[in-house]
């Protein structure tokens, strides 16, 4: 198999760059949401967020990373049956997940440097606070974070849909050529 | 004649029947503060504080029992300092989106034997009201280098967090009461 894409499917590098940012998200939106609500003696009350936090910065660079491959690596032509409009869908879709990465990771970062304390990522190395936020600030800032878990979940069903959608009902490439089939 | 007169005046300074002054806190130049601490784990305390408030009262120190206060406080300021854990607190504990404000008034003063005021009054936290009595001592009046003139106390009490519908229960059972210490310095008007 190819690392860098071609005409016809996917290359290694694009499939496994995709589905890790594609389970990592999915993983940290539950993680965040079971999270937040677990007792003070739960062993996971300290573990939870610092998985959190890393899994969160390393989703940040590996889209990042499918940023900087995709020029390297080419597209495959799109497959022509698809409507001009579905093209059109997929890509905002496609924009707005992007947009929803960067600004989960920024309130991330944010939300745990509101004091002016470091934000840990595993044990490996610290990013320190750019900034302090005020108190009203900070909440709109983890508001923000929640909503933009819930919006790229929403846009993640739905871009799943339409892969689906593609596969058992126009019965096309489109699925396949994302799974190395 | 002058000397009746100036002897007058002076008397009428003097003998003016006591009145209670009307104080401001100083939250302006941040000369009061409402900390508080709570045990970790019972292994230690952790202390923090409510960064915003303001309140006014009336004193004198002849008369303190005719004394009143009254302090409001904004809950979101509660600090920690730590991010995470001040968050935590606003949003799982103090629920400071619906109940943003605690409040504090008086209903009556106790001058107790050994000088110190035994302060009663109404406490409102998360949104739940219930009667509370802080032991005060006055730490001292008198005038201040810039013109004005101020008086302070310290007071302390201690509360049942459970009693003001705050869930705690996962917190452990050496961390259901919290100790508040009021340090209250006012400027009179």
């Amino acid at each position: 198999m190819r690392f860098t894409n071609t005409t016809e499917r996917y290359g290694l590098v694009s499939i496994l760059l995709h589905w890790a940012v594609a389970l990592l998200t999915i993983g940290l939106f539950v993680l965040g949401l079971w999270m937040v609500d677990l007792g003070y003696y739960d062993d996971w009350y300290y573990q939870a967020p610092w998985w959190h936090k890393g899994l969160g910065f390393i989703v940040f660079l590996l889209v990042l990373l499918r940023w900087l491959w995709r020029p390297i690596a080419g597209k495959p032509a799109a497959i022509s049956a698809t409507p001009i409009w579905q093209h059109l869908a997929a890509k905002v879709v496609h924009q707005l997940m992007n947009l929803a990465i960067v600004v989960l990771a920024v309130t991330g970062y944010l939300i745990v440097t509101a004091k002016g304390q470091p934000l840990g990522i595993f044990d490996w190395f610290n990013i320190p606070a750019y900034t302090r936020l005020s108190v009203a600030t900070s909440d709109l800032v983890s508001k923000l974070h929640l909503w933009s878990g819930y919006f790229i979940m929403a846009l993640a069903s739905l871009h799943a849909l339409a892969a689906l959608t593609h596969h058992f009902i126009y019965k096309d490439a489109t699925l396949r050529r994302m799974l190395n089939l | 004649m002058k000397k009746t007169i100036f002897a007058l005046a002076m008397s009428s300074v003097f003998v003016l029947p006591a009145q209670a002054a009307d104080y401001v806190i100083d939250t302006e130049k941040a000369h009061a503060f409402i900390d508080f601490k709570i045990q970790h784990l019972g292994f230690s305390w952790m202390s923090g504080r409510f960064n915003d408030f303001e309140g006014t009262f009336s004193y004198d120190a002849e008369n303190p029992e005719a004394s009143k206060i009254d302090v409001k406080i904004d809950v979101a300021s509660v600090d920690t300092n730590f991010a995470e854990r001040d968050k935590h607190l606003r949003e799982q504990f103090l629920n400071t989106a619906e109940h943003p404000e605690a409040r504090f008034t008086s209903t009556s003063f106790e001058q107790q034997a050994d000088g110190t005021l035994l302060m009663k009054g109404d406490f409102t936290l998360h949104g739940v009201t219930k009667p509370m009595t802080i032991p005060v001592e006055k730490v001292g009046e008198g005038e201040d280098p810039w013109g004005g003139y101020r008086v302070g106390f310290l007071g302390e009490t201690k509360f049942t967090i459970a009693d003001y519908g705050i869930d705690v229960s996962k917190l452990g059972p050496s961390s259901q009461e919290v100790y508040l210490t009021l340090s209250i310095e006012g400027i009179r008007q």
